[in-house]
């Protein structure tokens, strides 16, 4: 059996296809989301989920979050004694999901589909691959989000025709596919994106607002410091969450903090954060303009424009999207799981599922790819460093293309190929992936053809061959090689040495989770409540020793109860 | 085409059609057994037959609809007879059919419009004068500004009646915005702060209204009249360098235009600048072409034509069709292709002359050759004329065939010695001196006489192999007579006790000195500028007591060093010549036959025929580095 899992920035989850139906795997705390959060427990044992989530406030320092936004770099996060590398953090919350599934449907799953940014490059994806093989998972195909988005809008009504344009602003990633559906073909026409921008950035923005508005920016330079500590800077961070999750169904929201016995509050109103996020509510239309241009559609034609991904709740993303369509956007799948749910349709699609017998989905690679290469500016005028792209943008995958290329100077011993992606005209501007040189056959500049073929395959990873005609020598041009994307034996072995980590039993996940956040609680608190916390927590833990199941259930729920008091009560 | 397409309508199955649904159903077919995950190879093939039958189709609907009388616009059959109007209004021509519209129609029809969509509107009118800037377009205040929120459908989607009505309130929005924006932006600063105020405020957040405004915009640079300045803001604005695809779905022709119009005016921005040191751009982008020019003569500049103007026409299409003036390039092209004897040409041609003259001279004098004749100037002539009418025959007849050969006989020898080029501009010249300085010896042993002459050889080849690598093969024949005139006037001025071969090889390496320039060969070889001008001049000004010594009937040094010095002078000097220098180099020359002429008495005493064989070289190498001296400061006041 094959899962769809969308490894998010800041939540994932998993879904599987059964029954011409997707459905979502719940974790063992029974919800559907588990953050994308790693940690190390007081005894040593990873926590992931919920319970790490809660322990980035009290623990900064061994627990990891955001880290989608490293992978295929080499920034190595450590945790305690043990360092992690962006893919293996990913991996330990993709094991969690693995053994949530399987607990669910009671047998081994080995295969999953996971879902990437329609942006990322070919070293995050192979990063992400990574991650997969990390988790003991083989990676059936890379998915791209919007594509995942789409086809899980799409499958509901795959016997209709219609052009749809998904919206799609996770966490940390934004991503704009348009999809045509006819025939029972899925077809993807266009994905553009921004790597860097998500539902973090508006926090951040939230953050730095109540640094200035609060005083508490001055009140840190007073003291000479630069910034909070790791530790109240997540707080502020969670503080700011919650804002912004209040400012989706309320007007205004109340921010406060609490350094060195002061309390510093702000009050934001939805103006306010329009005003703030217009930069980024700027950058957000860059893409879905370039969707529609690449696609040849023009916005009237498009049937409906399809929300996802938990940043589109805010109600100004939502508003700059009907002022950018001049209609309502659709919102009839739950923007967090639509793309899980789509990972799953891809599965059930891979499965061959009966269900799904009728239908056939071609995605596009999101960005062009190709070389560097000299240009003729004039006669006997060379000028280098300019971009040939040999795979179009938006070309339906997977795609094959070869272009001829000749030498450019009398008798020149060697040609280097250089391999780039992007859309600049130069490729200076354009990301590097990988190059090679080899000797041609000296002769007069333009007799020595060389054929470079690029293929893309349906995952997004990239091949290149080149071909010296005159020889017919071949050579291969080394993509991965690169510092942020590891080596097959070096998975291999992290991938031992990763099984070797005691991971938090999974029948004592919930209770774990409930100890994280009443830790975060009473961090947060103050005189009597920390008081009844504490008391609470310490007879909680007391009868976990007992072990005894129906006594454990019963305290859970009282300790649950009284959480959910104080955080309601907002003893802040 | 018409193969690719068989193949494209046989893939997909199918009889060649328009019909765009029906293509997409029988892909849809056959994507089913062709999934893009199973074979690659065989989606793709599917997936181009696809593309490629959707592109004639779409063509072959864009011809039938031309084919028709009616104006119709690219979107016509997608929208009401609402729509259509709009279309028709903007599709004649651009700004002059609008003002007059959106001053009659927008007030009257655009308000009850509005009252019946202003209920679902809950977003103020746009502001376009945030900063204070001039009130928008005169026909405004009557009219404000519609709605964003063009279709008040809710989430679940359905077709709703007023639809066509907010079209075409958009379509006047938009033709509002744009008319406001074109008066704003009609002087050069105005359309930065146009385009700025565009991009700051959310007037184009809409995507219908921009495209309906861009497709304004783009009709409007389409136009001849749109200066050019605002066309290269709005494309660079707007990006339709990179949107061409898109551009094309709503109006091809205005799109090609407007980008072909707006390339033509980069490339000329980009060789008016080149122009103002390069008289070659100067006359290609001149407005008309004289009515003859001189600047034909020079060599180096025709070649540039006819290497230019091909290139041009290739790199640059826009270029030419848009901005520069067709006669003009076509008579340039026409008289470079003419074959006409360049200046260079014909001061190698006088020089050979003079040396001609002298030859002729020497077989007089010593071997008692042309009895009767008395030298004096008639001979001159002739050996003057001679010497053009060879080189004339050479420019207008050329030797095809043996320049063929030559060309082959290059490719063969150089192809391996490429590599060593550099090492080899300089190299053969120390050797060749130390060679040509026991040249001067009364009485050479014979095995010096041996070994001087396959030094020579040696010598030779490099510098002919250096120069092949520089020079087309035609340049190479052209060598041949003034090689042999120098090696007869070697041999028989005096250089004779090494045989004829020996001055044959002599002859040779100086007139590729002489042709090629040795100050190229300084510069390649990474030495300053202004040190070459320095030696230059303490050349020209060692030449002064030894031209005073000479009429005075004595050398002023030891004869082996005005050799030397002689030689130091042919590598420092570059025979290049541009408009007017040639005619100059010439008459130089003949001021000098004329007066050594007639001051023949006076050297004379000095009896020693080697210095009369070192008399012209030594004027060519004086008049050539002066020129080049000159031309050298002059380019320096230029280009600072």
């Amino acid at each position: 059996m094959i899962i769809g899992i969308d490894l998010g920035t800041t939540n994932s989850l998993a879904a599987y296809w059964r029954d011409g139906q997707a459905h979502l795997i719940p974790n063992a705390l029974g919800e559907h989301l588990t953050p994308s959060v790693v940690g190390i427990d007081d005894d040593g044992t990873i926590l992931v989920g919920r319970a790490a989530r809660d322990r980035l406030q009290t623990h900064p320092q061994l627990t990891a979050a955001v880290f989608k936004r490293y992978m295929g770099s080499e920034r190595a996060v450590t945790l305690g004694k043990q360092t992690f590398r962006p893919e293996e953090l990913s991996s330990l919350v993709l094991r969690a999901l693995k053994e949530d599934a399987e607990a669910l449907l009671g047998h081994k799953i080995e295969e999953a589909i996971i879902t990437v940014p329609a942006y990322f490059s070919d070293a995050q994806r192979k990063a992400t691959r990574a991650a997969g093989q990390l988790a003991g998972l083989k990676v059936e195909r890379l998915l791209n989000e919007p594509t995942a988005a789409a086809l899980a809008y799409g499958i509901r009504d795959r016997d209709q025709e219609s052009k749809f344009l998904v919206f799609d602003l996770g966490g940390g990633t934004f991503d704009v596919s348009i999809l045509e559906l006819f025939d029972g073909v899925m077809e993807v026409r266009a994905s553009a994106g921004d790597n860097f921008l998500g539902g973090e950035d508006f926090v951040t923005l939230l953050v730095d607002a109540f640094m200035q508005h609060s005083g508490l920016q001055d009140a840190l330079a007073a003291q000479g410091q630069a910034q909070l500590d790791a530790q109240q800077r997540q707080r502020l961070r969670d503080e700011a969450e919650r804002a912004k999750r209040v400012l989706s169904d309320q007007t205004s929201a109340r921010m406060a903090a609490r350094y060195q016995e002061r309390d510093y509050v702000w009050e934001v109103d939805e103006d306010t954060l329009a005003k703030l996020a217009e930069p980024l509510l700027q950058r957000l239309r860059v893409p879905v303009e370039r969707a529609l241009r690449d696609a040849t559609i023009r916005a009237a034609e498009l049937d409906a424009v399809v929300l996802a991904g938990g940043a589109t709740r805010m109600p100004i993303v939502r508003k700059l999207v009907s002022r950018m369509f001049g209609r309502f956007p659709s919102i009839a799948l739950d923007p967090d799981h639509a793309i899980a749910l789509g990972a799953a349709v891809q599965a059930g699609l891979k499965m061959r599922d009966a269900a799904l017998d009728e239908v056939v989905m071609t995605d596009v690679a999101p960005y062009s790819m190709g070389v560097a290469m000299s240009r003729e500016t004039g006669p006997n005028q060379l000028s280098g460093g300019h971009y040939l792209p040999i795979i179009e943008r938006n070309s339906v995958v997977p795609v094959s293309r070869s272009e001829t290329l000749y030498s450019v100077s009398d008798y020149q011993k060697q040609i280097q190929v250089a391999i780039y992606q992007g859309e600049s005209r130069m490729v200076a501007d354009n990301v590097f992936l990988g190059k090679i040189a080899f000797p041609i056959p000296a002769k007069k500049a333009g007799e020595v053809a060389i054929d470079i073929r690029f293929t893309y395959d349906v995952s997004g990873v990239l091949e290149a061959e080149v071909t010296v005609q005159a020889t017919q020598e071949r050579h291969k041009v080394v993509i991965s090689d690169n510092a942020g994307v590891m080596a097959p034996e070096q998975i291999e072995r992290r991938f031992a040495e990763l099984a070797d980590l005691k991971i938090h039993p999974r029948d004592q996940i919930e209770n774990r989770t409930l100890l994280a956040r009443a830790d975060r609680l009473y961090e947060q608190s103050l005189g009597d409540v920390r008081r009844f916390l504490g008391e609470h927590t310490q007879a909680f833990q007391a009868v976990l020793e007992t072990q005894d199941i129906g006594k454990v259930r019963h305290a859970r729920a009282l300790l649950e109860n009284v959480l959910r008091q104080v955080e309601s009560e907002s003893f802040l | 085409m018409a193969g690719a397409a068989r193949t494209c309508w046989t893939i997909l199955g199918m009889e060649q059609t328009a019909d765009e649904r029906g293509i997409k159903r029988a892909y849809a077919r056959l994507l089913k057994s062709t999934r893009p995950e199973d074979d690659a190879a065989a989606f793709q093939e599917l997936r181009d037959a696809y593309d490629l039958a959707l592109r004639l189709a779409a063509r072959a609907r864009g011809a039938a609809e031309q084919a028709k009388p009616a104006p119709a616009g690219a979107d016509a059959e997608s929208s009401g007879p609402a729509r259509d109007e709009t279309t028709r209004a903007d599709a004649p021509s651009h700004g002059d059919v609008a003002p007059e519209r959106s001053a009659s129609v927008a007030p009257a029809e655009a308000a009850p419009l509005h009252a019946a969509e202003r209920t679902t509107v809950a977003h103020p009118p746009v502001l376009l004068d945030a900063q204070g800037a001039p009130a928008p377009a005169p026909a405004a205040p009557p009219y404000s500004p519609p709605i964003l929120l063009n279709k008040a459908t809710p989430p679940t989607g359905g077709a709703n009646p007023p639809e066509r009505h907010v079209d075409r309130d958009l379509a006047e929005h938009a033709l509002w915005l744009w008319q406001g924006f074109l008066e704003r932006a009609s002087t050069p600063v105005g359309t930065e702060r146009a385009l700025a105020q565009l991009s700051k405020t959310d007037v184009l957040l809409n995507f219908s209204l921009r495209e309906a405004f861009e497709r304004h915009a783009l009709l409007h640079c389409a136009d001849e009249a749109c200066a050019d300045s605002l066309r290269g803001a709005l494309v660079a604005h707007f990006g339709w360098e990179e949107t061409l695809p898109h551009l094309n779905a709503a109006d091809t022709r205005a799109a090609h235009t407007t980008l072909g119009r707006h390339w033509a005016a980069v490339a000329h921005a980009h060789f008016r600048q080149l122009a103002v040191t390069d008289r070659l751009y100067q006359v290609l982008l001149a407005d008309r072409h004289p009515a003859t020019s001189g600047d034909l003569r020079d060599a180096a500049f025709t070649r540039r034509l006819k290497e230019v103007i091909p290139a041009l026409r290739e790199q640059h299409p826009y270029l030419v069709k848009y901005k520069l003036n067709p006669d003009v390039l076509n008579w340039w092209e026409k008289q470079a292709r003419q074959k006409r004897l360049s200046n260079k040409a014909m001061a190698t041609a006088a020089i050979c002359g003079v040396v001609l003259d002298f030859v002729a001279h020497r077989l007089h004098d010593r071997l008692g050759w042309f009895p009767g004749v008395e030298f004096k100037r008639p001979v001159f002539f002739a050996c003057e004329a001679l010497s053009f009418l060879l080189f004339a025959w050479f420019t207008f007849f050329p030797p095809l065939r043996a320049m063929a050969a030559a060309a082959r006989l290059k490719d063969a020898a150089t192809g391996k010695l490429h590599r060593h080029q550099k090492r080899w501009e300089l190299g053969w010249l120390p050797p060749f001196f130390v060679l040509a300085m026991l040249l001067l010896l009364p009485e050479p042993a014979p095995f010096l006489r041996y070994g001087v002459t396959a030094g020579m050889a040696l010598c030779a080849a490099a510098a002919l192999m250096v120069g092949s690598l520089q020079y087309q093969s035609a340049a190479m024949l052209q060598l041949v007579v003034p090689t042999a005139a120098a090696a007869t006037a070697m041999y028989f001025g005096g250089f004779d006790q090494f045989g004829a071969m020996t001055c044959a090889l002599t002859g040779l390496c100086l007139s590729i000195m002489a042709l090629r320039g040795g100050g190229h060969a300084w510069t390649a070889a990474n030495f300053s500028p202004r040190a070459l001008t320095r030696g230059r001049a303490a050349w020209l000004l060692g030449c002064v007591p030894l031209a005073l010594g000479l009429t005075a009937g004595r050398l002023p040094a030891p004869e082996w060093m005005v050799w030397a010095w002689c030689l130091a002078g042919l590598t420092m000097s570059r025979l290049r010549m541009s408009k007017g220098s040639g005619g100059l180099l010439i008459a130089g020359l003949f001021l000098l036959k004329f007066i050594v002429m007639s001051g023949i008495e006076v050297v004379e005493p000095l009896n020693d025929p080697r210095f009369m064989f070192l008399l012209p070289a030594f004027a060519l190498v004086a008049v050539s580095i002066l020129f080049n001296m000159y031309q050298s400061a002059f380019e320096q006041l230029h280009f600072s």
